[in-house]
């Protein structure tokens, strides 16, 4: 695993933005970077894509165990949240996508940061523009990035009747973008599609409904979970027929606390940090000797903060997540992060970003990648 | 796929870049209470607005056995009056504006009730979910 400087297309703007990507430069500051670039060997490919499977794998088996044995306040979830997840678990719903934030230096096992599992973005970079960027600049070179293909075949594979509405902030490029391309992957998987904004949903009395007074009867919704259920329409899940994509039991995924039961449930696996509700809980666990909290629900980094070893940590208005601080790889001087791609329940690629501070955030650079 | 490729082998796109929207009826009423009325024929709620206005119902959940199709009108504002309402609003019907009198034929009878409704119950965190 290397990061390369390499020349950009003499024209990258005007072919991104032909594709639809226009949030490339945000505030004035780069945010798709192809002056640089990963390269991988086949072997690294296989270590994020087996690491991969087996963390989701594992995943799975938390939810599982946690739904049988009804511990969602180790969640956080109150019994109303609690319904909707085994509802949705014990019918089995489909899951539509996911990723994985790794640290992975090249050389030891890659380690589960978290997993974005209800509402990651960061997807069209990933399956479109850096495809786009292999075919011009090395097109006899491979990339781990399959996500286009097994997206058209999972909304194949996912249960729906009739059409499949999508709704998102669509104010905000980078959901627009994330939202409008699952929609034009469903599209060409052949499913009649209705897009509007998250506020447009409408409440009928009985079902939820779309700007043409529609009932909605199965819903992507780029909108996390808990957002949903802190809303006035909140109550009207339950009562109401529609399919959500994600489904209520990604809800455990997408919590930090995922990383605390997957320790608990799988102690010393390679592919894991030791992580833990409360700090007192890693004493004698943490190799480093410093480690990370994380807010339960947080997103880009936000709220995430480093503790030193017997450093006293600033009071949290949130529940939080303790694990282990790993250091990520550094290339030149720039933090590389690995994001791996879930599609249904398979492996499908990596999109990679990179940071000059050591947690990443909204702001950090996708770059793309090849290996050989 | 090529069989020994790991990226996708094509990658198209058919819809990035359109518009998006619906056709907005009540759409901008974020937050505000509406309602609509409930029929037990498409001729009583013929009566009350016009054919395009009525719908018949089919709720996602399904009719429970026995019970009949019932008709709506068209969503409403809670808090309609009749001087202040904007042309997207159609209103409460002949019926609930001017009774039973104002319906054409003493065949036909009003609503057999309303059902309330509302849009904006999702949004209010407002900002980008990127993760």
């Amino acid at each position: 695993m290397r990061r390369e400087v390499v020349s950009p297309r003499a024209d990258w703007r005007d072919k991104v933005e032909a594709l639809g990507f226009d949030f490339h430069t945000i505030d004035g500051e780069a945010y798709w970077r192809e002056d640089v670039c990963y390269a991988f060997s086949a072997d690294e490919i296989d270590t994020l894509e087996d690491a991969t499977a087996e963390l989701h794998s594992m995943c799975l088996e938390v939810v599982d165990r946690a739904v049988s044995a009804g511990r969602y306040q180790d969640f956080g979830l109150d019994d109303y949240a609690a319904g909707l997840v085994e509802r949705s678990w014990r019918a089995s719903e489909a899951a539509l996508y996911g990723r994985m934030d790794l640290c992975f230096d090249g050389v030891s096992p890659p380690k589960l940061f978290e997993y974005n599992a209800d509402t990651p973005t960061a997807l069209f970079e990933a399956s479109v523009v850096q495809w786009y960027w292999l075919q011009d600049t090395r097109p006899a070179a491979d990339q781990f990035n399959s996500i286009h293909e097994k997206l058209l075949a999972r909304w194949a594979q996912m249960p729906h009747s009739g059409n499949v509405h999508f709704a998102a902030c669509y104010e905000q490029a980078e959901d627009r973008a994330t939202c409008d391309y699952l929609r034009d992957t469903a599209t060409q998987a052949g499913i009649d599609t209705v897009a509007l904004d998250i506020e447009d949903v409408g409440w009928s009395g009985t079902d939820f409904i779309d700007l043409d007074d529609a009932p909605i009867a199965s819903l992507f919704k780029l909108y996390p979970w808990e957002w949903l259920l802190d809303e006035r329409f909140a109550a009207n899940i339950a009562k109401a027929g529609t399919r959500w994509i994600e489904p209520a039991w990604k809800m455990l995924l997408s919590n930090k606390s995922i990383l605390a039961l997957l320790w608990e449930l799988f102690p010393g696996h390679p592919n894991l940090l030791p992580a833990a509700h409360r700090r007192s809980d890693l004493a004698g666990q943490i190799s480093s000797g410093s480690l990370v909290r994380k807010p339960r629900h947080g997103r880009e980094g936000e709220g995430v903060i480093v503790l030193g070893a017997g450093i006293s940590e600033p009071a949290a208005d949130a529940p939080q997540v303790y694990q282990q601080f790993q250091q990520l790889p550094r290339f030149a001087d720039r933090y590389a992060l690995v994001g791996s791609w879930i599609i249904g329940h398979d492996p499908a690629g990596i999109g990679m970003r990179e940071d000059g501070d050591r947690i990443t955030r909204n702001t950090s650079c996708f770059v793309p990648h090849y290996f050989e | 796929m090529c069989s020994s490729k790991r990226k996708s082998a094509t990658v198209r796109l058919v819809l990035m870049g359109a518009a998006v929207g619906g056709s907005g009826l009540l759409a901008g009423c974020s937050g505000e209470d509406v309602q609509r009325n409930r029929y037990a024929s498409q001729t009583d709620c013929v009566a009350d607005y016009s054919d395009t206005q009525c719908r018949p119902d089919y709720p996602l959940n399904g009719y429970s056995s026995g019970s009949a199709l019932l008709y709506y009108g068209p969503w409403y504002r809670s808090n309609y009056r009749a001087g202040d309402a904007g042309p997207d609003d159609p209103g409460p019907g002949r019926y609930y504006r001017g009774g039973a009198s104002s319906l054409a034929s003493g065949a036909v009878r009003g609503p057999s009730g309303f059902e309330t409704g509302a849009r904006g119950g999702f949004g209010s965190h407002g900002v980008s979910v990127r993760s």
